[in-house]
C-alpha cells in the first residue's frame, strides 16, 4: 500500500453494521436480559464507540477512557500529551462492557484499558471491539471479539480514523500513540 | 649580595608611571632605582636578571586575612596560606587574631611568627586581639602585644556590641598610638546572609541592609572623633560607607579604610543562583555599591585592598545558602584581580596597586610599599602578560572556595624577593 | 547568571525534571501542569483511586521541617500514582547526629529512591539538593526557606482555574506576611506567568519591602483600598514569632488592620473567592466566617492539591525517564 491512502466512509459505515450485527449476536446468544455499556479508547476508540452506541440503539453517552496514566511506555516517553481525562458515567460492577477501539495492533493499548476498567469495578465481561484487526504485529495475548475488517499494513504504516469515518493510512510517526 | 634586575618595567615612586629601567638591591634593602647607566660605580652585582618585558613592584601588602593557625589547622594552616600569599606576590601579610587560642597573648604573637619564619619567609604580621579572648569586655594587652610585634588591633569576627567598650578600646589603643581594625557592621541589623535588595527578596534569603554598615560606622566614627583613636575601617562594602569615610576624613578624623578585593568584582546577582561560595560577610551589594567602591579606590577614599581571605572546608559551603559558612579563599586570585582590576575599569594599574601596596603601608605605618633607595627589598617581578584560568584545583590554599572558577587572568609572579632574598616558587 | 537558578530543574527539550521553582517557567509549562492535573481528578473519583505510572518507583518525602499536611498530600498524590513512599523525618534523625545534608542524601540515593520531595528551612536547600543528585533522581521542592513553595502555588492556580476562567481579566489580592512567605513568591510568579491582570500585595511595610514590587505585583499597605473590584483574595498564615521579633503589634492590631472580615470581603467584587494555604488561624488572619463561608474555596485548595501534586510528580519522572532512555524514542505503545 502506499504511504498515504484512504479507506472511504462507506466502506467503513459497513464495516460498522456488520460490527454491530456481531455484537448483536453476541449479546442475545449470552446476555439478552441485560443492556451493555459502551466504553470508548481516546480518541479513536471513541468516535467508533459513539457508532456503535447509535446502531445498538443505547440511550448512555459511551464512556470515554483516557489511558495515558496506565502506558507501559512512561518509563521510555514520558507523561504522555493530554487527551482529556476518562469519564465513565456509569458503573461498571456486574455489567457487560463493549471496549471499543479503532485499530488492534500490538495489544498494549487495551491492556492498558482493561486495567483502567478495573480501576471502576468488576465488570461481569469485557467484549472487545474493534473497528480494524491488524493482522500482523501483536504483542499480547489479545484478540477481538469483534472486528470490522482484518488488515495487513507493513509496520512502517498506521492507520489514523477521521472524525468523518474515513480512515488515512499513514507512515508511522514517531509519537507512538495512535 | 647584590641582585641587579635589569631591563624591566617599574612604577616610580615620584611619578606613579610605569617607566623603565633597573632596580639594583644591596643587603636586602632597594639601592637603586633608574636607568641602569645611572647605577653607582662601586655597584657590581652579584647576580642578573634580564627582566625584559616584566614589571617590577613593591611585594603587596595584604592587611586582613585568616590564617587559621593556630585552632583551626583543618581549615587551613600558616604555610598553606603564606605559601598561597607568595604566589600571588604577597610579601607581607596581616593576619587576623580569630585563632585558637586567640592572638591575645604575646605567646600566640610568637608562635605565630615562629611558624611563618619557618614556612615561605613572607612577612607574616598579626594583628591583636582588642578585648581579651575576643570577648568584648576585658581590654586586650594591645600594649605588650605591640612589643611582641602586633602591627594592629582587632577584634576579628566578633563585633564589639557594646558601644561604652568599643569607646574605651579607642581611648587605651590611641594611648599608646595603636592602630585599630574595625568591620564596620551592626550586630543586630547583621542578622542576615544576603545584602538586603532585589535579589534577597526574590529568594527569600534573610537580609543585611547596606544600614547595618552605615550604622556603625556613624557610631564609631564620632567615637573617633571623640577619642582622637586611629581606626582602619576594614571591608566597606557600600555607597553610603564610602561617603560616611569620605566625610570622616574631610572632617580630619584620623580613619582609614579597606576594601575586601571580592567587593570590587562580585555583586547580588552572583548569589541570584543560590551559590554558596558568594556568601560572604559583609555581603555582595548590589552594581551601584561596586561602582561606588571602585571610585573609592580610585580616589583613595579607600587607603587599602584587602584579601579579607577566609578559607573554609569544603563541606562548610557544600550545603544550602544560608547554612554555608560566609567567606572566600581569596588569596590565590588576589594578583589577578588586581591585573583584572586595571582591565575592567579605568583606574590605573599604579594606582591600584598602590591601593595594595603603598597603601596598606601608610594605613600601619609600615615601612615598605614603594620602590625607593633605603627601604627593604620586597619586590615582585610580575609577567603581566600570560593567560591563565583560574582553577580550584591548583589553589595554593587549603580552602578551596573560590567563587572564580574558570576566570581568566593575565598577572603571575615570575620572581617574589623579601628583603632581597628570592623566595622559591613552585611553577 | 539569574537563569542558571531555573535552569537546573529543565531537560535539554524544556521539560521539567525538578520542580523547584516557578520563576522561569512559561504559561505552556504552567498550563501542562494544571491540565494534567485536570485527568488527574478523575483518578480520585474512582472506585480504586490509583494509576500504576509510578509503579516499582520510590519516593522519598524528605522532611527537614516538620509539616504534616504538605507531607499528607505528597504521600497520597505518590500512593496513587503506585509509587512505594518513603517518610523520612530528617530532623529527628540525621541532622542530630552530625550528618551532612549531603551524607543524608547520598544513603537515599544508595537505597535506589527516585523521587526526593523535600522541605527545608532553608531557602536554596531544594536547588541545592537538585545540584547533587543523581541524573535518575527527580527533586521536588515542598517548600524551602522563604524561597520558594511550587507545588502550593500549582494547586492554587488549579483553584482558581476552576472558580475563573480567565486570568487574564483577574485581580488578585494577596495579604499578609509577603516578605516571609515562600507560598506568596510562588504564586506571584504563577499569575505573573499566567497573564494575570492586577496582582497586588498587602501587608505592613515590616513584612512588605518595597522591592517586592520587582516581583510584579502592586505594593498596598491598606487592605481597605486594595479590596474593591477584586476577584481573588488570598490570605496568608501568619507566623507567631513574627511578633516577638518586632515586624508586627498584637494579633488584634493585625487582625483590626490585615484580617480577611465579611465586610472587607463585601469590598471586593460580589463572586470574589476566598483562598488560603492553611491552616489558618482565626481570628487573627481571616474571620471564622469568611473560611467556612459561601466564598471560601480552602477545602477545594486541598482536594485540588492531591491531583496537582501527582501531576507535578508524574510529569517530572515522565520527563526524567525519557531523558535516561535517551535515544529510544522507537516502537512504544501502538494499539
Amino acid at each position: 500500500m502506499a504511504d498515504h491512502s484512504t479507506i472511504d466512509q462507506d466502506e467503513v459505515a459497513g464495516w460498522l453494521s456488520s460490527m454491530s450485527n456481531e455484537l448483536q449476536n453476541l449479546l442475545s446468544a449470552r446476555h439478552a436480559n441485560k443492556t451493555p455499556r459502551i466504553v470508548g479508547i481516546k480518541t479513536g476508540g471513541v468516535i467508533v464507540a459513539r457508532e456503535l452506541n447509535k446502531r445498538l440503539g443505547l440511550d448512555d453517552e459511551p464512556g470515554e477512557l483516557n489511558i495515558s496514566f496506565y502506558r507501559d511506555d512512561f518509563s521510555r516517553v514520558g507523561l504522555h500529551p493530554q487527551v482529556g481525562a476518562s469519564k465513565i458515567g456509569f458503573p461498571i460492577d456486574d455489567e457487560i462492557i463493549i471496549l471499543v477501539d479503532d485499530v488492534l495492533y500490538s495489544g498494549r493499548t487495551i491492556r492498558a484499558a482493561m486495567n483502567e476498567i478495573f480501576d471502576y469495578g468488576r465488570p461481569e465481561r469485557i467484549i472487545l471491539a474493534t473497528l480494524i484487526s491488524r493482522a500482523e504485529g501483536r504483542e499480547l495475548p489479545i484478540c477481538a471479539d469483534v472486528t470490522g475488517a482484518e488488515l495487513k499494513l507493513s509496520s512502517h504504516q498506521n492507520f489514523k480514523l477521521q472524525e468523518n469515518l474515513s480512515l488515512e493510512i499513514e507512515a508511522r510517526s514517531c509519537q507512538p500513540q495512535s | 649580595m647584590q641582585t641587579l634586575i635589569n631591563n624591566c618595567r617599574y612604577i616610580d615612586a615620584a611619578s606613579s608611571q610605569i617607566v623603565e629601567g633597573s632596580i639594583g638591591v644591596n643587603d636586602g634593602a632597594i639601592a637603586h632605582v633608574g636607568k641602569k647607566e645611572s647605577l653607582p660605580d662601586n655597584y657590581a652585582a652579584d647576580n642578573t636578571i634580564d627582566a625584559k618585558g616584566k614589571l617590577v613592584i613593591p611585594g603587596l601588602i595584604d592587611c586582613y586575612a585568616r590564617l587559621r593557625e593556630p585552632g583551626f589547622e583543618k581549615l587551613a594552616t600558616i604555610a598553606s596560606e603564606s605559601n598561597a600569599a607568595l604566589h600571588n606576590g604577597i610579601t607581607t601579610i596581616m593576619c587576623s587574631p580569630d585563632t585558637a587560642p586567640v592572638t591575645d597573648e604575646p605567646a600566640i604573637v610568637e608562635l605565630i611568627k615562629r611558624r611563618a619564619a619557618a614556612t615561605t619567609g613572607i612577612r607574616v604580621l598579626p594583628i591583636g586581639a582588642a578585648t581579651i579572648g575576643q570577648q568584648g569586655d576585658q581590654l586586650g594587652e594591645m600594649r605588650t602585644l605591640a612589643e611582641s610585634g602586633c602591627v594592629a588591633f582587632s577584634n576579628g569576627d566578633h563585633p564589639i556590641t557594646n558601644t561604652q567598650v568599643m569607646r574605651r578600646i579607642m581611648e587605651y589603643s590611641s594611648g599608646f598610638g595603636l592602630k585599630l581594625i574595625i568591620a564596620p557592621q551592626d550586630p543586630w541589623l547583621s542578622d542576615g546572609v544576603a545584602h538586603e535588595g532585589s535579589v534577597s527578596t526574590r529568594l527569600g534569603l534573610r537580609a543585611i541592609p547596606a544600614a547595618a554598615e552605615t550604622v556603625a560606622l556613624s557610631q564609631l566614627i564620632e567615637l573617633c572623633y571623640q577619642t582622637g583613636a586611629n581606626v582602619h575601617f576594614s571591608r566597606l562594602s557600600s555607597h553610603r560607607g564610602v561617603q560616611l569615610v569620605s566625610q570622616a576624613k574631610k572632617d580630619n578624623i584620623k580613619v582609614t579604610a579597606d576594601v575586601g578585593i571580592d567587593h570590587l568584582f562580585l555583586t547580588e546577582m552572583d548569589t541570584s543562583d543560590f551559590n554558596s561560595l558568594c556568601h560572604t560577610s559583609p555581603p555582595f551589594r548590589s552594581r551601584a555599591d561596586l561602582h561606588a567602591l571602585r571610585e573609592g579606590v580610585a580616589n583613595g577614599i579607600i587607603d587599602a585592598i584587602c584579601s579579607n581571605h577566609a578559607p573554609h572546608e569544603t563541606d562548610s559551603k557544600l550545603t544550602p545558602f544560608p547554612e554555608s559558612l560566609p567567606g572566600t579563599s581569596s588569596l590565590d586570585s588576589f594578583m589577578g584581580l588586581l591585573f583584572k582590576l586595571a582591565e575592567d575599569t579605568k583606574i590605573p594599574l599604579p594606582t591600584i596597586l598602590a591601593r595594595a601596596t603603598s597603601g596598606p603601608a601608610n594605613c600601619f605605618g609600615l615601612a615598605q610599599g614603594t620602590l625607593e633607595q633605603g627601604l627593604p627589598a620586597d619586590l615582585c617581578l610580575v609577567d603581566d602578560d600570560v593567560d591563565w584560568e583560574f582553577s580550584l584545583q591548583t589553589m595554593k590554599s587549603q580552602g578551596k572556595n573560590s567563587p572564580y572558577q574558570g576566570w581568566a587572568f593575565q598577572a603571575r609572579p615570575e620572581m617574589v624577593f623579601v628583603n632581597g632574598t628570592a623566595l622559591k616558587l613552585n611553577s | 547568571m539569574a537563569t542558571a537558578t531555573q535552569d537546573i530543574q529543565l531537560c535539554d527539550d524544556g521539560g521539567l525534571k525538578h520542580f523547584l521553582t516557578i520563576e522561569g517557567l512559561n504559561k505552556q509549562r504552567l498550563t501542562e501542569i494544571l491540565d494534567t492535573a485536570e485527568s488527574f481528578v478523575g483518578v480520585n473519583n474512582k472506585a480504586t483511586k490509583k494509576v500504576p505510572l509510578l509503579r516499582g518507583k520510590t519516593v522519598a518525602n524528605l522532611f527537614f521541617e516538620n509539616s504534616t499536611r504538605t507531607r499528607t498530600t505528597f504521600e497520597l498524590a505518590a500512593k496513587r500514582l503506585s509509587a512505594d513512599v518513603l517518610n523520612i523525618n530528617v530532623s529527628v534523625s540525621a541532622a542530630s547526629k552530625g550528618e551532612t545534608l549531603l551524607d543524608t542524601l547520598r544513603n537515599l540515593q544508595a537505597m535506589q529512591c527516585d523521587m526526593f520531595v523535600v522541605r527545608h528551612s532553608a531557602s536554596g536547600a531544594a536547588h541545592f539538593i537538585a545540584s547533587h543528585v543523581e541524573p535518575h533522581v527527580s527533586v521536588i521542592n515542598a517548600g524551602d526557606g522563604q524561597h520558594s513553595h511550587p507545588t502550593q502555588a500549582m494547586l492554587d492556580m488549579f483553584a482558581i482555574r476552576r472558580n475563573k476562567s480567565d486570568f487574564a481579566k483577574l485581580k488578585v489580592v494577596i495579604v499578609g506576611d509577603i516578605l516571609h512567605s515562600r507560598v506568596a513568591r510562588s504564586q506571584i510568579h504563577a499569575l505573573n506567568i499566567l497573564g494575570t491582570r492586577e496582582i497586588v500585595a498587602v501587608g505592613p511595610k515590616t513584612l512588605l519591602p518595597e522591592n517586592i514590587s520587582e516581583l510584579g505585583v502592586t505594593v498596598e499597605h491598606n487592605l481597605e483600598k486594595a479590596l474593591p473590584d477584586t476577584d481573588v483574595v488570598i490570605g496568608l498564615r501568619l507566623q507567631k514569632e513574627r511578633m516577638r521579633s518586632a515586624l508586627l503589634s498584637t494579633e488584634d492590631e493585625y487582625f483590626r488592620s490585615y484580617g480577611l472580615t465579611e465586610d472587607r470581603i463585601k469590598l471586593a467584587k460580589p463572586d470574589a473567592i476566598v483562598m488560603h494555604p492553611g491552616p489558618t488561624n482565626r481570628g487573627v488572619e481571616i474571620e471564622a466566617s469568611v473560611a467556612d463561608g459561601p466564598q471560601s474555596i480552602i477545602l477545594e485548595q486541598v482536594t485540588g492539591g492531591i491531583a496537582t501534586r501527582m501531576a507535578i510528580m508524574s510529569i517530572a519522572m515522565g520527563n526524567i525517564e525519557k531523558s535516561l532512555s535517551g535515544s529510544r524514542t522507537d516502537s512504544g505503545l501502538v494499539n
